[in-house]
């Protein structure tokens, strides 16, 4: 709320252009600097609110649809008008054209729409093996450009996980009086527990969900749990990833969740704790699902094993997400009042300033007069 | 100038924006007020809920139920035992003396699960609180709502807790013996 205090700068201003500057000033130009600052501020507090809630999940699903559209190139006819000097203007062609360069996109089975290159269509169109041509009958000028589109058959042998990423409101982080929120974590923590990064979409569409595991069994239940995160990502609204902390304690679990501010909402973190020889020590799954059972069973399930198997939780995680895993609503958490950092206030409180600075200038110098 | 039209206009817009923040604090308060009271009967809900469990799991009979209350605080707080012994086994195996003890393990997963779910559940209603405490106590919204009533809220906790968290001091290190 201490942004709001903003708003007494232009009665400040107000008073000494009624006290100093009355002869410059005519009455209505007193509530201009009022006008001028009540927008501002309340829509910087906006847009700072905006920034601070907003927070990124990621949803999985595949690859349905390659697309390939060719370079093709359209005349644009079109007439403009130019000055020919006072009260005067000419029309002439000005028609041009427009060349419209090739792309490459996949079409997810949620329907959405990722742009790819032209190396990544070639091994898609490869692996899918059914390429067709599709006449798109446009008017083009000289060179005809059409479509080519390879479908996914629906088989698990060449379907290809895709993640995408969605915007969404989490007052949560930010709220930092809330017994929700979590600390920062500091470098040397960071370091001490070997906190996971939170992997990044690369290759256009692709997101590691096995973090810390280099091994050939860890990458193999990479691939298996990024199936998974496919199959499981639309129907249940669900990302599951599984960090593999060796020779940590488990307050490396407790320090990873509030690294990761407790995860998406729609997030299934699967933490383990090994020694070198893979030998299980503990597991501390972190979701913000209300399905505490399945975060049980998945915990016991782990620590059950003498040996980390990750097929073998592959396995057993997603028959348990698919029919128990809820993806809790943040709407929850409206009731959060987010304060703007210091930052933004002091810079809101300087703009204003320079707001009203400038406008007592215009409104001492223009034309209106008492 | 005109001093009058000034003035009056220059209260008016203070009076409007103040009107604002009074009207949006009141709100506010209001629909906190009345989720802290939804989020007091989700955790009288979960009483309900667990005793269901263990009446379907443990088969106790109905009989049992008033009796219940006694050691819920302490399997809120997750000091049931094993199947070897503790709170739970013992309360169970007095209401049921037939129950089988190789449906503990299933028994305590679910137990746990509505002990952490309850626990989450306690957790919003104090964040609820204390959002509510922090609308009604902060400037500039302090000047309207700051005078109505603070809302008494029971997190559920045994003696046992209540005496560690007054003293500081925790003594029963053994409370899961065998």
């Amino acid at each position: 709320m201490i942004i709001y205090g903003a708003l007494l700068i232009p009665f400040i201003v107000a008073f000494i252009l009624y006290k100093y500057f009355s002869h410059q000033t005519v009455w209505w130009e007193l509530f201009i600097p009022l006008a001028v600052t009540l927008i501002f501020t309340f829509s910087m507090k906006a847009l700072i609110e905006v920034v601070q809630v907003s927070s990124k999940e990621y949803w999985g699903s595949f690859v349905n649809r390659i697309e390939y559209y060719e370079a093709w190139n359209e005349y644009i006819h079109q007439i403009c008008t130019r000055s020919c000097g006072k009260n005067c203007t000419t029309t002439y062609n000005c028609s041009y054209v427009a060349y419209h360069s090739p792309y490459w996109q996949i079409i997810t089975t949620t329907n959405e729409t990722v742009g790819i290159s032209q190396n990544e269509y070639s091994r898609l169109k490869t692996l899918f093996g059914n390429e067709s041509f599709v006449e798109l009958n446009r008017h083009y000028h000289t060179n005809d450009g059409d479509e080519y589109i390879s479908l996914w058959k629906n088989d698990s042998a060449t379907a290809i996980p895709v993640t995408t990423v969605h915007n969404y409101e989490n007052r949560v982080k930010a709220a930092d009086q809330s017994v929700f929120h979590f600390t920062e974590v500091n470098e040397s923590d960071k370091k001490r527990f070997s906190l996971k990064e939170y992997p990044q979409i690369k290759d256009y569409y692709k997101m590691q969900s096995v973090i810390g595991d280099s091994s050939e069994e860890g990458l193999l239940a990479d691939k298996k749990f990024q199936y998974i995160n496919g199959l499981l990502g639309h129907k249940k609204e669900v990302k599951i990833f599984v960090l593999i902390f060796q020779n940590q304690p488990i307050d490396a679990a407790f320090y990873q969740e509030s690294y990761w501010s407790g995860a998406n909402m729609n997030e299934f973190v699967i933490c383990v704790g090994t020694d070198k020889e893979r030998n299980v020590k503990w597991c501390k799954p972190i979701s913000w699902t209300r399905s505490e059972l399945l975060k049980n069973e998945v915990k016991n399930f782990v620590q059950s094993q003498t040996k980390l198997n990750l097929d073998s939780l592959a396995e057993f995680t997603k028959k348990k997400v698919d029919s128990e895993f809820v993806r809790r609503s943040f709407k929850e958490f409206d009731y959060l009042t987010v304060d703007p950092p210091m930052w933004s206030v002091i810079l809101t409180y300087i703009l204003t300033l320079a707001i009203n600075i400038g406008l007592s200038v215009w409104i001492i110098r223009n034309e209106f007069e008492e | 100038m005109k001093t009058g039209i000034i003035i009056g206009v220059s209260v008016l817009t203070i009076a409007i924006i103040l009107g604002t923040i009074g009207i949006t604090a009141s709100n506010k308060e209001i629909k906190l007020r009345s989720q802290i009271t939804a989020q007091k009967e989700v955790c009288e809900a979960f009483y309900d809920k667990m005793w269901k469990i263990i009446a379907q799991k443990g088969q106790v009979a109905e009989q049992y139920k008033g009796a219940f209350k006694d050691i819920y605080p302490q399997l809120i707080e997750g000091r049931y035992g094993n199947e070897k012994g503790g709170t739970l086994m013992k309360w169970i195996t007095e209401s049921n003396p037939t129950f089988d003890i190789s449906l503990y393990k299933d028994l305590q997963l679910s137990i746990e699960a509505e002990r952490t779910g309850f626990f989450m559940e306690q957790k919003r209603l104090t964040d609820l609180n204390n959002e509510h405490r922090i609308v009604r106590q902060t400037f500039p919204a302090s000047i309207f709502i700051g005078s109505r009533e603070d809302i008494q809220i029971t997190i559920v906790s045994s003696d046992a807790t209540k005496k560690v968290m007054e003293s500081g001091i925790e003594n029963d290190i053994d409370i899961f013996k065998k």
